[in-house]
């Protein structure tokens, strides 16, 4: 006998069951007994979820579809975050590059750096000095550091 | 009826989900082990056995949506509740381990931590929506909608009353100890307390619901004169 029945073993003996002894009295009990009447009275009166009732839509299919849709919405945001690590990276040139002059201040252009088109190319705007282009533009130029018309290195550059 | 731990667990999906009893179609895959005849569902469903999957969730179900009312979950949310909560056993089956526990035990774990994330959920959406100065919505965020069958509604409004009455421990001890009719020490396991706790809370509940029983009947027959 389980602790559960014990506690619902008549004490003084009625011989019922157990709802008038143990460690719940007949009164105590009668809140149970609501409580697990209502319990009953209210889940019968729930609906069935569409998706049961309904032939072949089971929960184990619910699952499986639910696992695949899953399964894409992760790869297509690994892709979407892939995408985005690539586009700050190429935005910002590739390290050690091109010029930290604030993007409001250039106008960018696109070059082929090793074969990917980047926004490589940041001309220092007119009047600022010479042009300035980023490491290993094809065919392009040695790396130059942004001057100014005094030819002294921008802030924040390396002359 | 049995402890729970007993062989009467399973029963028919359209049988009271509180009686014991077989299900013909169900023995063939059920038999197994005589302390839980889930265990042996759980175990084939686990290996991706379509149908014993859904016999054990036929069974697991109405139990389940018991407990959920009676841990205090909104009925309209039960439904999802318990549906949600057999996505997550179907999802778990495969490290399901029946030495630890029985299979209703398990399920019944994972739906009493996601009523609890949802009466979190429904604490802070109300105190959310009263700080932006709308307290009727955050109300009406609770109780949600009302059946339009009154009796229904009445054993919504009476299940509302009795649990108010009880503090959310008390109401997860009553819906596991007294409802689903578990051992202490199976209730003590899965809410991580003392055998001895469950008893002493429940019997504090128990004087709790007669006394708030007694102010229904009280109230019914005013009502009646």
């Amino acid at each position: 006998m389980s602790d559960h029945d014990r506690e619902r073993a008549p004490r003084g003996g009625d011989g019922g069951n157990g709802r008038n002894g143990g460690t719940g009295s007949g009164d105590d009990r009668a809140g149970v007994e609501l409580l697990r009447e209502a319990v009953e009275r209210v889940a019968a009166g729930l609906p069935e979820r569409q998706d049961e009732a309904a032939p072949g839509h089971s929960l184990a299919g619910r699952t499986a579809r639910t696992a695949r849709w899953r399964a894409l919405a992760a790869a297509a945001a690994v892709l979407i975050a892939a995408a985005g690590v690539a586009w700050m990276i190429t935005a910002r040139g590739p390290a050690g590059g091109g010029a930290r002059v604030a993007e409001s201040e250039l106008r960018i252009e696109l070059f082929r750096v090793r074969g990917r088109a980047v926004p490589a190319s940041v001309v220092a705007p007119q009047g600022a000095g010479s042009l300035l282009v980023i490491p290993q533009v094809e065919g392009g130029q040695a790396p130059q550091v942004p001057r100014g018309p005094n030819g002294v290195a921008l802030p924040g550059e390396k002359s | 009826m049995d402890d729970g731990a007993g062989s009467g667990v399973w029963q028919a999906r359209d049988a009271s989900p509180w009686e014991s009893g077989g299900n013909a179609g169900s023995r063939g895959l059920a038999d197994g082990d005589p302390a839980d005849p889930l265990a042996a569902l759980a175990s084939q469903a686990g290996r991706g056995h379509a149908e014993a999957a859904e016999q054990l969730f036929a069974a697991l179900r109405p139990r389940l949506t018991r407990i959920a009312l009676a841990v205090g979950a909104p009925p309209d949310d039960v439904p999802d509740l318990v549906q949600e909560t057999l996505v997550a056993a179907h999802r778990a089956l495969p490290r399901f381990d029946p030495e630890r526990g029985r299979v209703e035990a398990w399920a019944a774990t994972i739906l009493v931590r996601r009523a609890r994330n949802l009466a979190r959920g429904h604490r802070r959406m109300a105190r959310a929506l009263v700080s932006f100065g709308r307290p009727r919505a955050a109300r009406a965020h609770v109780d949600t909608r009302v059946p339009d069958d009154v009796a229904a509604l009445d054993a919504r409004l009476t299940l509302a009353r009795l649990l108010d009455a009880l503090t959310a421990e008390q109401r997860e001890i009553v819906a596991l100890y007294e409802i689903a009719e578990w051992s202490a020490e199976e209730v003590a396991a899965a809410l991580g307390i003392a055998p001895t706790t469950v008893r002493s809370i429940a019997r504090d509940a128990r004087r709790r619901l007669a006394q708030e029983a007694r102010r229904l009947a009280a109230h019914d027959q005013e009502a009646r004169r």
